[in-house]
């Protein structure tokens, strides 16, 4: 679907009219609001140790913000709640691994002695907080870097846009 | 069975490259012509996601967890336009990827849009590269209908002068190359390998009424502008102008029907949007083009006391010599030399806007054939997930590999292979009741050795960049997976060793013709198949025509 911005653009690149008052039905359609996201697996103090994780694991930084504002932990939250229960149980537990609401309680050097420790072995994990690590990162990559803060705000993603011809290498 | 009250010339069953291209060719020589679409009409504004970003779907892409998890082509983007083989089941999975678009415009909605001629040593396999099967005609014969289906197409390229890759006629520059584009070729010349433009069917310039490309990156998803082509885009509407043109969706032809003399007279299909019932449409000739797997199951599931073993298979050779591109798996590389790049726009044209063309005609080698390199490069929406580490460091090194990732795959030729074959399910039947096809297919010694070599090249590229090679496995994808199937009614001059002649034309029932990728003996290394298909489609529909109006051809 096409939205009003696109549209526009579309316009200002010469496309046809015919084709776009097709687009303009679709353009007021309603999408998924992600402010308005509402927690629907993890328990208060699970997602409390969740954002924190993801943030740890992908930082605020000076030229963007970390997973936490990019709702990585939302995201989360919603591919667990809609995975089958022995992937649930394993994030319920892998949260457990580290220590769960005694997690939030940690020092930032004891918080970060776990996760260094969890991620000493990430090409063949042994330990249970070892084998999660894997898990949320992989996670906390995929939501953070399929987010607009991600994807356009930290790594300069341009696109998609409407050009009206292609620069080709401007470097 | 509803028998329809028109009679028509002729029933064309499939409206993608190869069924479209014939319904035009007949309907502009003055044929009344009913086209039969098993899916539906798509909107393209409504149903091609061209513009979302992942952020603006419910799992960013992927789907729920595990919803398409080892299935190919499916996610959030385009599960509504492919058919899913969890829902549509056959017994293979593991040995054909069979990838089905039950649309009008059929696969040309989300194709790969590569436009390369084939040339004369791939007409001529056998006599010339000392492998496989000739054809029974040459590049001299589709030449003239190739610089057709091309003007209708729309082509964004250049004359290059490759080797037996005849150059075709353009409609517009090629794209402009990329930064790493340019660095591949440069680079890549110290080892011999060729880097040239690409020619693809997305137009650069504004062509036949459609506007040129707008450079979003996501022509595979379905344009919403026109600007590649498709037959929903471009053919349909040509047709629907005219009288002696009827479209009618929904319509899942099953059987072709035949007279008191084994020929063809009609066609059955079910009605999938309504009542479910048998229709049965008549015409004095028909054509299929449904895909090279959908027409061999409409043949083999059409038998009948004159066609005791399937419509057109007195040879038994419907179903075999299955062949599809030898597809390797991907190796993946950070190229030193392109980290930290000025961030710039390169979505593009949708992937590459060059391509490595086969380069071994003057190597000795342990396979016959050759292939193309594919490659990827840019500033694109993906990120390497396997960084190692955590916090600052890793976010830093991933914004530094952005944009420096060098992806290759090899797409090769196909030997024809007996072996390789589908046939009827004997108890499988879709949800219509109509019998469903099961594949029998593998790679053999020369798609192993011919892996071999890719592997050993793309390592050369990757070397010759610099680049850091991410691990990898060396593996071929699944027959089906490179979505080039065909030659399972290959042509010939010998009924018994051919289900065609070289127009297409079924040996057993001169009033048929198959007009998808079915008819092929080879299938080259050159990349992509569609506009080949759509020239023999061309050609054997004049043929047709030409019969039919002389009498020659009746039913």
């Amino acid at each position: 679907m096409t939205d009003r911005r696109t549209l526009l653009a579309l316009l200002g690149a010469g496309v046809l009219p015919a084709r776009l008052t097709q687009a303009q039905h679709q353009m007021n359609a309603a999408r998924e609001a992600p402010q308005g996201y509402k927690i629907q697996f993890f328990t208060p103090v699970e997602y409390r140790v969740l954002d924190r994780l993801t943030e740890m694991i992908l930082p605020a930084s000076e030229r963007s913000p970390g997973a936490s504002a990019a709702r990585v932990p939302d995201f989360i939250d919603l591919i667990v709640a809609n995975s089958a229960a022995e992937a649930q149980n394993q994030w319920r537990s892998g949260i457990e691994a580290f220590g769960g609401a005694a997690f939030l309680k940690m020092t930032t050097e004891e918080q970060v002695a776990a996760l260094d420790r969890a991620a000493l072995d990430e090409n063949a994990p042994v330990s249970a907080a070892g084998e999660f690590f894997v898990e949320l990162k992989a996670m906390t990559l995929r939501g953070y870097y399929t987010s607009e803060i991600g994807l356009r705000r930290e790594l300069g993603y341009l696109g998609p846009q409407v050009l009206s011809s292609f620069p080709g290498c401007k470097a | 069975m509803i028998v329809a009250g028109v009679e028509y010339d002729v029933i064309v069953v499939g409206s993608g490259a190869g069924g479209a291209t014939a319904a035009c060719v007949l309907v502009n020589l003055g044929l009344k012509v009913v086209l039969l679409e098993a899916g539906r009409m798509l909107t393209p504004a409504k149903d091609f996601m061209t513009h979302d970003r992942p952020w603006d779907l419910k799992f960013r892409g992927n789907g729920k967890p595990g919803e398409y998890e080892g299935l190919w082509k499916i996610n959030e983007y385009t599960a509504h336009l492919y058919t899913n083989p969890r829902k549509d089941q056959y017994d293979s999975m593991d040995q054909f990827h069979w990838t089905r678009l039950r649309a009008v415009g059929g696969r040309t909605n989300t194709w790969g849009r590569s436009c390369y001629r084939h040339g004369p040593m791939d007409f001529k396999t056998k006599s010339m590269q000392g492998f496989g099967e000739d054809w029974p005609i040459g590049y001299e014969d589709i030449a003239p209908y190739y610089d057709r289906v091309e003007r209708l197409v729309g082509i964004s390229g250049v004359k290059d002068g490759y080797f037996n890759m005849p150059d075709g006629v353009y409609s517009a520059p090629p794209h402009p190359w990329r930064c790493t584009e340019i660095d591949l070729r440069d680079k890549l010349a110290r080892i011999g390998v060729p880097v040239i433009n690409g020619r693809t069917a997305v137009l650069s310039a504004p062509y036949d009424g459609r506007p040129a490309c707008h450079y979003c990156g996501e022509c595979g998803v379905g344009c919403d502008v026109r600007a590649r082509f498709s037959t929903l885009d471009v053919i349909i509407p040509k047709l629907r102008r005219k009288p002696n043109f009827t479209l009618r969706t929904h319509a899942v032809a099953h059987q072709v029907l035949v007279n008191g003399e084994g020929r063809a007279s009609g066609v059955s299909f079910i009605d999938a949007n309504n009542d479910r019932k048998d229709y049965e449409v008549r015409a004095k000739a028909v054509v299929l083009a449904a895909s090279s797997a959908e027409t061999g199951r409409i043949l083999l599931n059409s038998k009948s006391r004159f066609h005791p073993n399937g419509l057109a298979n007195s040879s038994g050779l419907v179903g075999h010599y299955l062949m599809d591109t030898t597809k390797s798996g991907a190796m993946v590389g950070i190229v030193p030399g392109w980290r930290n790049r000025k961030r710039q726009n390169e979505d593009g044209a949708g992937g590459a806007h060059v391509t490595i063309p086969r380069f071994n005609y003057n190597r000795k080698c342990n396979f016959h054939g050759g292939y193309f390199l594919l490659f990827g490069t840019g500033f694109g929406r993906s990120v390497n997930a396997g960084v190692k580490g955590w916090g600052s460091a890793l976010k830093q090194e991933i914004y530094s590999q952005y944009g420096s990732v060098l992806s290759l795959r090899g797409y090769g030729e196909r030997l024809p292979d007996h072996k390789n074959f589908f046939e009827i399910d004997p108890v499988r039947m879709d949800q219509y009741g109509i019998p469903q096809l099961r594949f029998r297919c593998g790679h053999g010694e020369n798609e192993i050795k011919m892996m071999e070599d890719m592997y050993g090249w793309m390592e050369q590229v990757m070397k010759a960049m610099g680049a850091e090679i991410l691990p990898y496995k060396q593996q071929l994808e699944p027959l089906g997976d490179a979505t080039h199937e065909c030659g399972t009614a290959r042509m010939g001059t010998d009924p018994k060793t051919s289900v065609l002649n070289p127009y297409c034309q079924s040996h057993d029932v001169p009033n048929l013709i198959v007009t998808d990728g079915s008819s092929f003996v080879s299938l080259p290394a050159t990349h992509g198949i569609t506009t080949w298909m759509m020239s023999l489609s061309w050609r054997a529909s004049e043929h047709l025509a030409e019969g039919l109006k002389k009498g020659e051809i009746h039913a």
